[in-house]
Formats: C-alpha cells, sequence, structure tokens
C-alpha cells in the first residue's frame, strides 16, 4: 500500500517535467510521427502510442523509485521507441540489468562498456 | 568511430545515464539510449552466430548480453565481442577487468542463448550493418528519432534510402528529420515521394499539407488536406490531426500562390526525395 502511493506521489511530481516536454512537442507542428507509420499495422502503432504516453509516466516513476535521479530518468524514457517504453513498463521488475554489483563487476565496467562502444575510448587500441 | 557528442561524456555522467542502483546493473534499453543520445546508430543484431562474425569482420565490436548462471538464478553480464575465430572455435570478449577473454564458443554460445541472443552493435549514423534486415534497420533509427537526434537520423533514414529507395517508412522519416531541423524544402521533397508511392496514407499527405502552408502554398496544401479529411471519418487514427491541419491552414490568410507550388507528381523528384 505504501509503496503504491509512493509512486503515485512520484508520478504527480514527475508529470511537471514531463507534461511540458509534450506541450513543447505538441506545438512544433502538425506533423505526424513517424513511429505512426512505421508498425505493420497501424492501428497497432496508434494504440501504441497512447500506451507509451502512459508508461513513460510509470517507467519514469519506476526508475525513479530505483534510485535512478528523476531528472535523469525522464532522460533515460525520452530516449526509448513506443515500442520499448511499452516492453520495459511491462517487464522492469524481471528484466535482465547486466553486471550486478555483487555478481560481477558493476559501474565501473559498464561505464567504460559504454565509452568503448562509443569511441570515446579506442577498443581495439586496448588489446 | 568518435560520436559527435561522445567526446565529451564524464563517467559520472554516464553512470546517471545507465546505471539502476535498485537493479544494481543496467538495463538494455538504457544502453540503446546512451547510444542514441550520443547520435549513433544502436542496432539489434539478429540472434545468429553468423551475424555477429560479419559485424565483426567489418570492424565492428558488439555489445552481448550473457547469463553466466543457469537458467533458474540467472547471472545477468554484459560484454563485448572483439573477435570471432571459426578455425578455433573461440570468441574473444572484453568482459569485466580482461582486456581479452578467450571462451570457447560452445560455451559462449550457451551464456548468450540464456540471455535470448541480445545482441548490438553501434554503428555512425551515417554506416549500415553488413546484412541489414529492413525492420530491424527502422527500429534503429526511429531510435534515434525518438531520443531527439534529428541529424543523425536524416543520415539514417537517407542510407536506408540508400539501399532501398522506395522504402516508406525512410522516406516518411527523413520528412520528419529534416522538418524539425528547419528544411521545409527538403521535408516536402521527401513527404513529396512518400506520398507518390502511397497515396491512399493520410498521415503522408497531412505532413506534406503542413509544410506545403510552411512554404507559402497555403491553395495547394488546403486542398490535399481537406480531399483527405473527406474520406476520413472521426473514428480514423489521422483524423484529428487532418481537421487540426485544415483549420491552420484556413486561418492563414488567402491569397495566390507562387509559382513553385506545384502538386505532388508533377514535380521532378530523384531517388533521395531532394527535388
Amino acid at each position: 500500500m505504501r509503496g503504491k502511493f509512493g509512486l503515485r506521489a512520484i508520478t504527480a511530481l514527475i508529470c511537471l517535467s514531463l507534461c511540458s516536454m509534450g506541450f513543447a512537442q505538441a506545438a512544433q507542428a502538425g506533423v505526424i510521427g513517424t513511429h505512426a507509420i512505421a508498425g505493420a499495422e497501424q492501428r497497432a502503432a496508434q494504440v501504441e502510442r497512447l500506451q507509451s504516453l502512459v508508461a513513460s509516466e510509470d517507467v519514469t516513476a519506476k526508475l525513479v523509485v530505483l534510485g535512478v535521479d528523476p531528472e535523469w530518468a525522464a532522460q533515460r524514457v525520452a530516449s526509448l521507441t513506443d515500442a520499448e517504453l511499452a516492453r520495459l513498463n511491462a517487464e522492469i521488475e524481471q528484466m535482465p540489468a547486466g553486471a550486478g554489483v555483487v555478481t560481477i563487476v558493476g559501474i565501473t565496467f559498464i561505464v567504460l562498456l559504454i565509452l568503448e562502444l562509443t569511441g570515446v575510448i579506442d577498443i581495439f587500441k586496448k588489446i | 568511430m568518435l560520436g559527435p557528442a561522445g567526446s565529451r561524456v564524464t563517467p559520472d555522467v554516464l553512470a546517471s545515464e545507465v546505471y539502476t542502483p535498485g537493479l544494481k546493473g543496467s538495463l538494455q534499453p538504457d544502453l540503446l539510449g546512451a547510444i542514441r543520445r550520443r547520435g549513433l546508430l544502436a542496432y539489434e543484431l539478429p540472434p545468429t552466430l553468423e551475424a555477429l562474425s560479419a559485424e565483426l569482420a567489418a570492424g565492428h565490436p558488439i555489445l552481448v548480453l550473457q547469463n553466466l548462471g543457469p537458467v533458474s538464478r540467472p547471472v545477468w553480464h554484459y560484454a563485448v565481442v572483439i573477435g570471432a575465430d571459426a578455425s578455433t572455435e573461440t570468441i574473444t570478449l572484453r568482459s569485466g577487468r580482461e582486456a581479452r577473454l578467450q571462451m570457447p564458443t560452445r560455451k559462449f554460445m550457451r551464456s548468450w542463448d540464456k540471455a535470448d541472443r541480445w545482441a548490438v552493435v553501434v554503428l555512425r549514423p551515417d554506416e549500415v550493418p553488413v546484412d541489414p534486415r529492413r525492420e530491424r534497420l527502422h527500429r534503429a533509427v526511429l531510435g534515434l528519432e525518438a531520443a531527439g537526434r534529428p541529424v543523425a537520423a536524416s543520415q539514417a533514414w537517407s542510407a536506408v534510402i540508400n539501399i532501398w529507395p522506395d522504402d516508406s517508412v525512410a522516406l516518411f522519416g527523413l520528412g520528419n528529420a529534416r522538418y524539425s531541423l528547419g528544411d521545409p524544402v527538403g521535408a516536402r521533397a521527401a513527404w513529396a515521394r512518400y506520398v507518390k508511392l502511397n497515396p491512399g496514407d493520410p498521415s503522408g499527405i497531412n505532413n506534406l499539407a503542413v509544410v506545403l502552408g510552411d512554404l507559402g502554398c497555403r491553395n495547394l496544401a488546403l486542398q490535399l488536406a481537406r480531399e483527405t479529411l473527406d474520406k476520413l471519418t472521426p473514428g480514423d487514427d489521422a483524423y484529428p490531426q487532418v481537421l487540426d491541419t485544415v483549420s491552420t491552414l484556413e486561418s492563414q490568410p488567402a491569397g495566390r500562390d507562387p509559382g513553385h507550388c506545384i502538386p505532388v507528381g508533377t514535380a521532378n523528384q530523384d531517388q533521395s526525395g531532394r527535388p
């Protein structure tokens, strides 16, 4: 019960930032985003879109509960497609999160790995 | 392979981007997001060793998820595949603190199987995978659009069009990327080509009408949008947007369209969607 209330409160807080983002997008123009036509069925894409509006708030709140900085949680959510958001929202508790601190290495490794992959560190030079 | 935004990142910032304390790890979508925010393409590979080998041969390192524990008690682990040798049946990984971990291919395959064979190759936005699969590539580029990286998205959609000149999703996406970059002429060219290929799709006509309106072609735009609206019912997905476009255009001052306002199908367009 308490957990759920906590989640709601955080959802409300995060809505402030997300809602303003939504307005900014809508105000940009009356053009339709590519996601609407990219699905095999447009109907499915539209339904997904509606779900994703809900999902983006839910996922952001869930990430915050999991210790992610609220601003960054919103940023992370904003970088996902509708389909990814919907899946994350449904499965966030069950989804694998690689390289746990206890199990193998941890944060330093994940950070290094992304730095390498995005070319900040030359991955082949280190071999 | 230096990313446009990637050069100034600090480990602290990156940790905030990808690390989830409550899970003591990183979620797959958060890794995809971190790659996209640097303007790079995160392409999820088909789940085969052949696909991995082909990308490695092209010099592209691959991010993989492994499960090093039993199925019942998973130990999730990210690693980067940097080599695959078919003759010795070994896979080389950057894994944890190991700069060069050799693993028998069979053992690697077991750990990769238990993680649903998740693999991502990181590419520059103007690059494409060695053996591109259309829907996978669409998903990768849609990710750039979602992350708000229109410059990269525009390059990536153009690369898709280079492979499949009549790719409707890419033409539509190229229009959106150019439009958000303040290139209405380029957006019009891409959308006009999309509409030519998909004359019955109200989404394409809506976007074309919006940009034609921006370019001063109010009458032509209004004609297109009204014709489309007439064919729709309020229950259709595109209805609210097209209705909005019609009313926006109606509120613009009427007058004669300039000479460059030519209907779709009569304009000269090349393969890139440029007029």
